[in-house]
């Protein structure tokens, strides 16, 4: 039934056509839009993520990384005191006003972490090294972000001003954007702390590693004598802002509902083609029956035309999904292509073609042989 | 020499159709037997409940009352499913429009048929080639029905029908699309299907096949009302084949 399937495709080269272009928009759409959804996700949690740590620690109340306070020393002398805690690392992060040679103001977060051997902050460099950091007033900046830094592609070494000081460019960094689109800018903490008016024991947050993980609920409890403090593990810290940011801000329901209107449109232009293929083909489909073939054997016609058409659509595709990842990275834009968006895509585009095949699978089922002498 | 073997064994037959408080009745006690070795021509007017006959006799419409052996198996009171296992491996059909598959070729049309009937496709294959070698398509292996002419396509589904190797061969107005002549190459080309494990039934209007026939079964208004041997047979015409 394979061949039959595939050869009645391939023979009639206008609903091949009109049926792959259909899967084939539905899947880019789908790639595009999971890659962007993950892309939002890692670019709202990106700091989180990578900073890491079990626990993080911050003023109650908040709900998104990006709008900081400052916490006093205390706190951090509570943690050290829990016997749990293995290790406490400040950050202080914040945004600051941007002051660019063209007389443009703009806002930039400004990020530091204390450093703890094995972890890089910050991650993905290119040029220039993160040590460098450690010179007074300077910063990395992202490849990403240099048209908005009017900064040349060569940045090192380049100065540009925030809150009123002059900085250096001393490392380039790749692929790292925040949600808000304000430039990263990585630095040391003494730089951070003297950039934001930030006092010499102040930070934003306290990231916690626990000795035991199986001990941070008692940790809680420890540190529920500061009532002004909030514990959350650094996952669920990532969750919240990611839900703030990409749920709060609809940017993830616009995504979800292009997707869903991809997958609607590549649907119906799927499940038309299928059907028109299949009365085309049901007397031959009643021949078939009248000769003794099952219900399911010809069932088989419709479920190999999904087949073919979902991995060609799907093949199509990824390869359009790829060639718009780059020119979309141009504008700003990361689309996230990993095994769970390519997997989550595919699966997008089979179900599509399932769901558009089922009047089609209805029709063949229900044929009866002796329509072929009537 | 001993009894043909009997294929179908019917019984009774009456068929009824309802359409709201409307019963009309197209088939009316029909009883009869088709053997191996006969080409039986079923004719008839339009409307006589020729095709009723042969959907019954196929196991493809149940009738409202009476009973259909075919080959041994009571096939009225079968499922759908148990009855397509008794055409699968019993029956073959030929159609007037041959319902070949537009995109494949002669050799694919008749290999497919026998896949679905669990045959291995190298195997399908061979016997596919096979059996269009023997209706005279060596050199059309490879063609789709669109490049075939009518009496070609009906060869091919001529072989699609007898390459399973059934008991017995139904046609519905298997010569009613193709020109005088290409029709008589096409019943001749039946006949020489015909042999003692083997019957074929043909429904036709055209009288000219009774030449090839052993028995002709004339079918009115949903009775049976003649049935003898094709030579010397008087249609409804007054027409005496000799």
């Amino acid at each position: 039934m394979r061949r039959i399937a595939i050869r009645s495709l391939l023979f009639d080269r206008g609903k091949l056509i009109a049926s792959l272009l259909g899967v084939a928009l539905a899947s880019t759409l789908g790639f595009v839009q999971v890659g962007l959804y993950r892309g939002f996700e890692q670019s709202s949690s990106a700091v989180i993520d990578h900073v890491g740590g079990d626990i993080w620690a911050m003023p109650s109340g908040l709900e998104v990384i990006d709008y900081a306070q400052i916490v006093s020393v205390g706190p951090r002398n509570l943690l050290l005191s829990h016997p749990c805690v293995a290790d406490v690392r400040a950050v202080v992060y914040g945004f600051a006003i941007l002051q660019l040679a063209s007389g443009m103001r703009s806002t930039a977060l400004v990020v530091a972490v204390e450093p703890r051997p094995g972890w890089q902050i910050p991650w993905n460099v290119v040029d220039g090294a993160p040590p460098d950091l450690d010179q007074p007033l300077r910063v990395s900046v992202d490849r990403t972000d240099l048209k908005k830094l009017e900064l040349p592609s060569s940045p090192i070494g380049k100065t540009f001003e925030i809150n009123s000081r002059q900085v250096t460019v001393a490392a380039l960094t790749e692929g790292i954007r925040s949600f808000t689109l304000s430039p990263y800018l990585f630095t040391s903490m003494t730089n951070a702390r003297r950039l934001l008016g930030v006092g010499e024991n102040e930070a934003m947050y306290y990231v916690v590693d626990l000795v035991d993980q199986r001990c941070a609920p008692d940790l809680v409890t420890w540190m529920k004598r500061q009532p002004d403090l909030q514990l959350l593990a650094a996952s669920a810290w990532s969750r919240k802002t990611v839900d703030y940011w990409v749920g709060g801000s609809g940017a993830g329901a616009a995504l979800l509902f292009t997707a869903i209107l991809g997958l609607f449109v590549g649907g119906v232009i799927v499940g038309q083609t299928l059907y028109s293929m299949t009365k085309e083909h049901l007397l031959e489909l009643a021949t078939l029956k009248a000769l003794g073939a099952r219900p399911w054997e010809l069932a088989r016609f419709v479920l190999w035309l999904v087949v073919f058409l979902a991995a060609t659509g799907v093949i199509s595709g990824f390869s359009a999904a790829l060639l718009l990842k780059g020119l979309l990275l141009r504008v700003g834009l990361t689309v996230v292509v990993s095994p769970e968006t390519v997997g989550l895509s595919v699966l997008g585009t089979l179900a599509m073609c399932l769901v558009a095949s089922i009047t089609s699978l209805v029709t063949v089922y229900k044929v009866e042989a002796a329509t072929v002498l009537r | 020499m001993s009894e043909p073997q009997i294929l179908v064994k019917a019984h009774g037959l009456t068929k009824t159709y309802r359409m709201g408080h409307v019963e009309t009745t197209v088939l009316r006690d029909v009883s009869l037997e088709l053997r191996a070795g006969e080409l039986t021509l079923l004719m008839g007017p339009s409307g006589s409940g020729k095709t009723t006959l042969l959907c019954i006799l196929s196991g493809m419409l149940r009738p409202t009352r009476g009973e259909v052996e075919l080959c041994g198996v009571a096939i009225t009171s079968l499922a759908e499913k148990f009855a397509a296992e008794v055409r699968r491996g019993n029956l073959g059909f030929i159609f007037q429009t041959y319902n070949l598959f537009p995109a494949l070729t002669a050799l694919d049309n008749v290999a497919e048929v026998l896949a679905l009937k669990g045959m291995p496709q190298a195997a399908a294959r061979q016997v596919a080639r096979e059996a269009l070698m023997r209706v005279g398509l060596d050199d059309r292996l490879h063609h789709r029905p669109g490049e075939l002419s009518g009496g070609e396509r009906q060869r091919v589904a001529i072989a699609r029908a007898m390459a399973g190797n059934p008991a017995l061969v139904l046609g519905d107005e298997p010569t009613a699309a193709l020109d005088r002549q290409t029709g008589l190459d096409v019943v001749r080309l039946l006949r020489d299907q015909v042999n003692e494990r083997r019957g074929v039934l043909l429904v036709t209007h055209d009288i000219r096949l009774a030449q090839f026939a052993d028995r002709v079964i004339e079918i009115d208004d949903g009775q049976i009302v003649g049935d003898g041997a094709a030579h010397g047979w008087a249609g409804h015409d007054g027409k005496v084949l000799t």
